[in-house]
Order: C-alpha cells, then structure tokens, then sequence
C-alpha cells in the first residue's frame, strides 16, 4: 500500500535536517541514545459475526499482536534541539513485519528570546479535556486506543511546523501542516466497523470505501492558540482551518463513498483550581465550511462542543475526576426534516466520563479505569489496565476495553462486538 | 547558659503536658526559632539554586531503582512563595519529563506535569502533601519541607551525637489530623543550623520513619545537604536523595516558571 511509499518520501524530508544536526553533532553538548522493546498482545473477548463469519469464535483474530522496537536519539546545545523517534514493527496478527515508521522527528530551533520553532513530525496536544478532545484537532490513532498500545499512541505524528512567540506571560502558538493528517480509524482488519451504506457491521472487506485527500497544499492545516495565565488560571484562544479529523460526508457516487468534509474552528478554554478541585470549561464552534447552514444532508452540520471537567485526588494514593461533554447540533430541525423524522441521534449528544486512579506498592503497581457513557447515544466504553514495574527497565502492563451500545451507528457502538483484553510487556534501555 | 535556661524551660513544660498546643509554642519561642533557622537553611538557602539530583529507591530485599532528575527553585520570599522546576534524565522511559510546582506558603500549590511523548501539558490536582513524591519514601512535605509553626515545637534536652553537642526539638502537629507523624524529634547541629536526623513517630509511640543528612558540603559558603536519606521503618524501604553540581546562582526568574519552561528546559540543560 502507499504506507511504504509516504513513510519512505517522509524518511527523506525528514532525516535532511536531523542529518544536517547530527553532522554538526560536535555542537551539542549531549548526544542521548534510548529505547525499548514492547510485546503487545490483544485478543478479543466475545464473538463477532462480522470478524469470524459463520465460524465459531475461535480466539485466532487477535485485534493486536506484535513485537515493537522503539529507538529514541536527543541531542541539543545551548542553540538548537534534535529528536528521531523510530518504530519497528513486527505485527503477528496482520502478518505485516518489519515496518519502520518515523514517529518524532525534530529540530527545535531557539531563534530568538522570544521566538522558538519545532519543525519536522511531531505529535502535538494541547486543550484541557482528559481522552476528550473539543479544540484538539491534531490526529489521533483510535485503532491504537482501541487495541491496547500504551496511550501516548493516541496521537498520531504529524509532519508540523510550529512557531511559538512570546510576550510577557502570553504564548502564541502556531503551527502549519503542509498537507492533511485524517485519524487512523479502524479498516475492518483488527476491529469490525459499521458500514453506513449498509447498514451493518462488516470486516475489511466490506469496508466502505473513503476517499482520502491528496498530498497537496490545497490540503494543509493551520492551527493556532494564545494562551496565558490569570493567577495561576490557565486561559487559552484556539483556531483551526481544515477538515474534518474523519470522513463524515457522504458522496453519493457511483459507488457511495466517504469524503472527510471540510472545517474551520474556534474556542476556548479555562483551567484551574477551586480549592482541592481542579477544574476545566473548554468549548468550540465547528464551523462546516461546506454546510455551515445545514442545507446538505451529506455534509455534517457546524455544531457547538463543550465539555467541563474536575478532578482531585483522595488521600495519598487515589485520583477521581469526572467529565461532562455535549455537542450541540446546528440546524437540528432540518436533520430531522431529512431524515423523515428519524435524525439517529439527539440535538444535544451528551457523554460523561469517569476516571479512577490508584497507586500501590509504592507507586511500582498503577490501576486505572477510564469509563465513557454516550448519554444520548446509549453505548460505553469502559478501558483500564494495571501497570507493574517490576524494575526501572521491565514493565508488565495488562488491561482491557470493553465496548458497546444499543444501536451500531453511534460513537462506540459501532464498534460493538470488539471488545478484548490485553497484556503488554516493554523492556526499556 | 543557654542550655540551661532552655532545659528549665523544658522542665517547665513538662508540668504542661495536658495543655493545648498552641501554648506551649508560647512557651518555648526558642524551639520554632531553631526550627524556623533549619528549615530557612535546609529549603531557603540563598535565593534559589539548582543542583542534579539521583534518588535511590531500595526495597526489603535489596532491589533498587533509580531516578535522576535536574532541580531548579526560585524563592519569591524568604519561608514564603517559591518555583520549582523539575527536569528528569532517568530512567530512559521519563527522560524530558519536566514538572512545574509553584509552592505556596498558604494554600494548596500549582503544580504542572509535562509528558513529552504526547506533548501534553497536565495540570495535577492539589495533592496531600503526605503523597510520595516520585514514589519514593520522601513526601511532597519532606522535599519542599514542612513549616515549622505547623507544629507546636519543644526544645528537649542538649545531646551529644558523634562527639558533637547537638540542639534537639519535638514537634508535635498543631492539626494531628493534617500530619502524617503524631510527633517527630529533630536533631540539629548547632553550627550550620542543618538538621543531622529526624525520627517520625506514630500515635502508639512507635518510630515509623527515620530521616538522616549523610553528607554536608559548604558551597558558596553556605553549608549544605548533599545527602540524605529516608528509611521507611514499617516497609523497611528506603531512599537516598544525593545533589551533585549545586549552583546557588539563581537562573530562572519567578515568572519564568511557565509552560514555556515545562516544554522547553533552560539553556544550561539541552
């Protein structure tokens, strides 16, 4: 697939600059050399008619099964910073070996007092929702969040140039991606997923088609946000000029397929602390740039999305914290005219979730759970996992996600039936 | 002379035993005036500093494990407001990890955690201050340290500890509640006001924890603790905290202690 052919194009973009660093290597006070190696094995729990057909659930489709050689290289010096990033990876379950993926590679430059750049593939995160994402709209990897690959897989590199500029306790941030990063989205191949078209749950090969957007600068991404401090509040501005994080439009074809419809944002967010609780209000428009007035039933409408979070610790050892999240549709009334009456979803979706944290054993054994109830769209997602330090370098971790809902088109109910426990191993250096 | 108007004053108190906490603080104005010296000396010397520090955790059967990390502190006022700036380099796992507390005198501090593998800037909630820090045996209280008029403080009777005439005071929690140590007894070398031991006892009398400076070095002329170490008597864990390249040269202004700094480390660092 084209996977080799990017990853290959991105290698050559990428490694210039952090060959060009490492030439000038004498500069840098301290080359840093680190790594681990990772065994990851999922494996479903319940059976699945779209995965296993007709055959009896047979425990053989593991949605996750491979071995993962990670390789971190730093260097910097009182100018710049460089940072390679490398996975390789050889996948038991998709029968798929030896794949070398560039996950980070940078170079920080300082170019003023107040002016630094980071440029190059990075991962990049900001807005205050805990697994909830309102004005984060750098990609995210949910077939990795699905499957048991530890959390930082959540986000997806993207190939980033990011600018940030400073002027007194203000930051503005800044930062361009020359083409479009959709999230990775379960195929059919490791999970089964919902076919809108029809109107039920299928394997790969059933997969609706989406149709992706070109490598081109007619794609690219601009995110932006100025951030400050009131006291020891945390206020933040965001933009966004893009598309959609997923294909939620429907092209009517020959054949029918998805297209990921265009978007812009803005929004805001507040964090602090209210005595012992800590708190967080963010919220944004998501402005359809196709369909901002609703008129396209195949374009998704603007919507308003918020969410407001607290959270605190119990005692010495445990953390309890809570989210409330609600996305308010625009022009709700002609979703309902179109679709006679049965929209599939309400005006205003709400999701709660709930997190639990506890450490034991002088923090060496960690247990987290992580639940996510669609209010309106009646399906959850429950994931937790316990982390055992046997020593600073071997970590065994063995968690679980359990997945469903009444109907097959909502958030997690799609992915109903693909449920699965997991055990990780990683030995670092 | 002075011992001896200090031990009359002990034994004075002695006969004051039922009375309410705060009295005896009255009492004995010495004892929070030696207390509030070790403390100003031991987590307020100069106006800040920075030091690389490796902490060494070893459990019952000898296994151990080990963090190193960089730490900055910028005091705002003397027993007041002060910034602190982590930065760790191991394990591996954790290396650019950084955490950001802005510790308050009155009030719950602000404290930020920044994870570089998601380039997520977390804001942890304010937390028990008897929580271990990093998972060692040390507290958030024992590395920023504890405010001495917290505790009702006595001065007990002049000890000797390796030839060495040694100023010791009990300090007994004016909020038992609050602390996680019925009283605890420090000792404190009269020439460099630094504490040479502390012993936490629980309510039944019962030593649970031992704290001990194992190394003291004079840089920049002040006198201070390379080295100290926490035993954990009911776990029988241990951690030993040792500073290497301490600096008193203040690098970082208060309000540099930013998100900025969370993700990039000062100059002296990269």
């Amino acid at each position: 697939m084209s996977v080799h052919h990017t990853t290959r194009c991105a290698l050559a973009v990428l490694t210039a600059p952090i060959i060009a660093a490492l030439v000038s290597a004498s500069a840098f006070a301290e080359t840093n050399l680190s790594g681990f190696a990772e065994l990851t094995h999922a494996m479903r729990v319940e059976k699945n008619i779209a995965l296993d057909g007709g055959r009896k659930f047979t425990h053989r489709k593991y949605p996750r099964g491979d071995i993962r050689a990670q390789l971190r290289l730093s260097g910097g010096g009182e100018r710049d910073e460089y940072f390679l990033r490398i996975d390789m990876l050889s996948d038991y379950a998709l029968n798929r070996s030896e794949e070398l993926t560039i996950r980070e590679g940078y170079i920080k430059l300082y170019l003023a007092d107040w002016l630094d750049a980071k440029i190059g593939r990075q991962v990049a995160t900001w807005g205050t929702g805990d697994l909830l994402f309102v004005n984060d709209l750098f990609a995210k990897d949910w077939v990795a969040f699905f499957t048991g690959q530890e959390l930082s897989y959540l986000k997806k590199p993207q190939d980033l140039v990011r600018l940030s500029a400073y002027k007194g306790s203000t930051t503005f941030e800044f930062a361009f991606s020359p083409y479009y990063t959709m999230d990775n989205l379960p195929t059919g191949r490791r999970l089964s997923i919902f076919n809108p078209f029809m109107g039920q749950t299928v394997n790969y090969r059933s997969a609706p088609y989406v149709s992706k957007r070109e490598r081109a600068v007619d794609n690219a991404e601009v995110f932006g946000r100025i951030s400050g401090y009131a006291g020891a509040t945390e206020w933040s501005l965001y933009g966004y000029h893009g598309f959609y994080p997923q294909p939620l439009e429907v092209e009517p074809g020959p054949p029918p397929h998805l297209a990921i419809p265009k978007l812009a944002s803005g929004g805001a967010s507040l964090r602090g602390s209210i005595g012992a609780f800590l708190v967080n209000v963010e919220g944004a428009y998501y402005f359809s740039r196709d369909d901002n007035d609703g008129d396209n039933p195949l374009i998704p409408n603007s919507s308003v999305r918020g969410l407001v979070g607290i959270e605190r610790n119990l005692g010495t050892t445990w953390t309890v914290a809570s989210q409330w999240f609600a996305d308010f549709v625009r022009d709700f009334d002609k979703i309902v005219a179109e679709t006679s009456g049965s929209p599939g979803r309400d005006e205003i979706d709400h999701t709660v979730t709930l997190r639990i944290r506890k450490s034991l054993s002088q923090e060496t054994v960690r247990v987290n759970l992580f639940g996510f109830w669609g209010l309106s769209a009646e399906d959850y997602y429950l994931r937790g996992n316990v982390e055992y330090d046997y020593s600073d370098n071997l970590r065994l971790t063995l968690g679980g996600n359990w997945i469903d809902g009444d109907q097959p088109h909502t958030m997690f109910g799609q992915f109903r039936g693909n449920s699965n426990v997991y055990v990780r191993l990683r030995r670092s250096f | 002379m002075k011992s001896a108007i200090r031990k009359s004053t002990v034994v004075g108190l002695g006969a004051l035993v039922c009375a309410a906490g705060f009295l005896y603080a009255q009492e004995t104005p010495d004892a929070l005036a030696i207390m509030n010296q070790t403390h100003q000396a031991l987590y307020y010397a100069a106006d800040g500093g920075k030091g690389q520090v490796t902490m060494t955790l070893t459990d019952k059967k000898g296994r151990s494990r080990e963090r190193e990390f960089w730490m900055f502190r910028t005091d705002i006022a003397d027993m007041g407001d002060q910034n602190y700036y982590v930065y760790f380099t191991k394990p591996s796992d954790v290396r650019r990890t950084t955490v950001l507390t802005l510790k308050h005198a009155e009030g719950d501090d602000d404290r930020w955690l920044y994870i570089p593998s998601v380039d997520l800037v977390k804001r942890i909630a304010a937390s028990d201050t008897r929580s271990r820090f990093v998972g060692s045996d040390f507290t958030y209280e024992d590395v920023s340290g504890r405010l001495p008029k917290l505790d009702n403080n006595e001065l007990m009777p002049e000890e000797e500890l390796d030839g060495k005439k040694v100023t010791v005071v009990k300090s007994t929690p004016l909020e038992p509640k609050k602390a996680s140590f019925a009283w605890k007894i420090t000792w404190i070398d009269p020439a460099n006001k630094l504490p040479i031991k502390e012993e936490y006892f629980d309510k039944k009398g019962k030593l649970i924890r031992r704290m001990t400076v194992d190394k003291v070095e004079v840089i920049d002329e002040i006198p201070t603790a390379m080295s100290r170490t926490m035993v954990d008597l009911k776990s029988n864990h241990s951690t030993t905290i040792t500073f290497t390249s301490v600096s008193y040269e203040v690098e970082l202004e208060a309000d540099q202690y930013k998100e900025r700094l969370l993700k990039n480390p000062p100059a002296s660092l990269r």
